[in-house]
């Protein structure tokens, strides 16, 4: 078990193993995504009250999920990393970063263009959108912490400040999440829940499971896609790197 | 089968501006997502590059 | 563990619990300012000044939509079964909108305890049904409108009310 735990302290180990792990997510994701959205697009049926305009549930749903489970993700690793400094750690967070705000984007325009046709606004300032946005607000200060924070000061300072951020920001997770049941809201509550039966029948929910899956594979595919470059960039003059891509690193 | 045609599956019922917007939305974002990486690694290669004239120059 | 690690491991998860307790109050604190409507029994209740416009939310009473046939006004009655509040709309409705329905509207109450609405948003419920499911249920007889009541699950349905059989 510590064995294991140590293995991911060895840069060389992780972007070695991490090569065949990314390509079975990729086909994962590619699988369940086509599968939950044409699915969900072509063959689901229509919804008596929405009509084919609820098919953006398809898309919203995960995207909004997994806008928050990347955001807990982080907060997590900033946690493992200010305490027990694993290298690989900050990597893995800020690799899955552009995922996580293409998520909070995808949920919150998929839900404007959903809202229009369906509560006859775009936009409104009730706890869920605003808490929504506020997450998208939290990736963008993220995102400045990796990109401001100069390079030549060391990247760990960046790490530790975005795995501050993080940490802190994660109190908004729970109030996405429970702003719909505290506070009165236009959006509606959960349909897919954890502890009971989803407010759909099979032929509806199965697709979205799907496309919940693909967009988890995604998820984890892009993050260790990026996570294996971004390693590279940070240790590129380390002797494991010429060992292992001599090609790149070869003509210096 | 909920579409009798293609004509009906692309109107969605009369709501396709707003279903194929964000089918149009999650494809760019996708592909964002997708071709990214290919940013560090030209990143990286430049790095290599400059380092190497760097080198050759002295 | 090493001790240099579990202090600091404490020390996060102490000043973030600090927080989680300092958002929950704040929350609770400011209820009224995040709640996006007031009911009808908030109205009636006095929690509303009169001359301010605010939203105000409910379903649509059964049976008290009244459209006027030469213009786009409409009345109808708000309620949440224990208050209603009486609403006036000019415009174009929702897609959604139709008795039984959870609806936020913005406006003002006027002199004579009427809301005139500006803005008339409809709410959709979590529940997700194929049309055709729906149309067996209801010629079998099983389906019920007041089972799907806008979100609003915890308003009672009216006792004995058949509507939308």
């Amino acid at each position: 078990m510590w064995q294991w735990f140590h293995k991911w302290g060895s840069a060389k180990w992780f972007y070695q193993a991490s090569a065949a792990w990314s390509r079975v997510f990729g086909y994962f994701a590619l699988l369940f995504l086509t599968l939950g959205l044409v699915w969900g697009f072509v063959f689901a049926p229509a919804d008596y009250q929405m009509n084919h305009n609820y098919r953006i549930m398809y898309l919203h749903v995960p995207s909004a999920m997994l806008a928050q489970i990347t955001y807990l993700l982080i907060a997590i690793l900033g946690l493992v990393n200010l305490v027990w400094k694993i290298k690989i750690t900050p990597i893995l967070a800020r690799a899955v970063l552009p995922f996580g705000a293409s998520c909070v984007l995808l949920a919150l325009l998929s839900g404007a263009f959903w809202g229009r046709p369906t509560w006859g606004t775009y936009w409104i300032w009730d706890a869920r959108l605003t808490s929504t946005l506020f997450l998208f607000f939290l990736y963008m200060g993220l995102w400045a912490c990796y990109s401001l924070l100069p390079a030549s000061m060391g990247r760990n300072s960046a790490y530790k400040a975005a795995a501050i951020v993080a940490i802190v920001g994660s109190v908004n997770i729970p109030i996405i999440k429970f702003s719909v049941e505290w506070w009165n809201t236009l959006h509606q509550p959960a349909s897919i829940r954890l502890t009971q039966r989803p407010a759909m029948p099979a032929s509806m929910y199965l697709p979205l499971f799907a496309s919940i899956i693909g967009f988890y594979c995604l998820m984890v595919y892009l993050m260790l896609k990026r996570a294996r470059l971004l390693l590279l960039e940070d240790e590129l003059h380390k002797a494991w790197v010429k060992e292992v891509e001599p090609k790149l690193v070869g003509g210096s | 089968m909920p579409f009798d045609s293609l004509a009906e599956f692309w109107s969605m019922g009369g709501h396709g501006f707003y279903v194929w917007t964000v089918v149009l939305f999650f494809a760019l974002l996708l592909v964002l997502n997708l071709v990214s990486p290919s940013f560090i690694t030209r990143r990286i290669k430049a790095r290599l590059k400059r380092q190497q004239q760097l080198q050759q120059r002295r | 563990m090493k001790k240099h690690r579990k202090q600091k491991l404490v020390v996060i998860l102490m000043g973030f619990s600090f927080l989680a307790a300092a958002m929950t109050l704040a929350g609770f604190a400011l209820k009224e300012q995040i709640d996006l409507f007031y009911s009808p029994s908030d109205i009636h209740n006095g929690l509303v000044q009169h001359d301010r416009s605010f939203r105000a939310g409910g379903l649509v009473k059964y049976g008290t939509v009244q459209r006027d046939p030469e213009s786009l006004i409409v009345d109808f009655v708000l309620t949440d079964q224990a208050h209603d509040l009486k609403v006036s709309y000019q415009g174009i409705l929702p897609d959604l909108f139709r008795e039984g329905q959870g609806i936020v509207a913005m406006g003002e109450l006027n002199s004579q305890g009427v809301f005139v609405a500006s803005q008339v948003l409809a709410k959709h419920d979590e529940q997700y049904m194929p049309a055709e499911v729906k149309d067996a249920l209801q010629r079998s007889g099983g389906y019920h409108q007041e089972d799907h009541p806008g979100s609003y699950q915890y308003y009672q349905a009216p006792e004995g009310s058949s509507y939308g059989r």
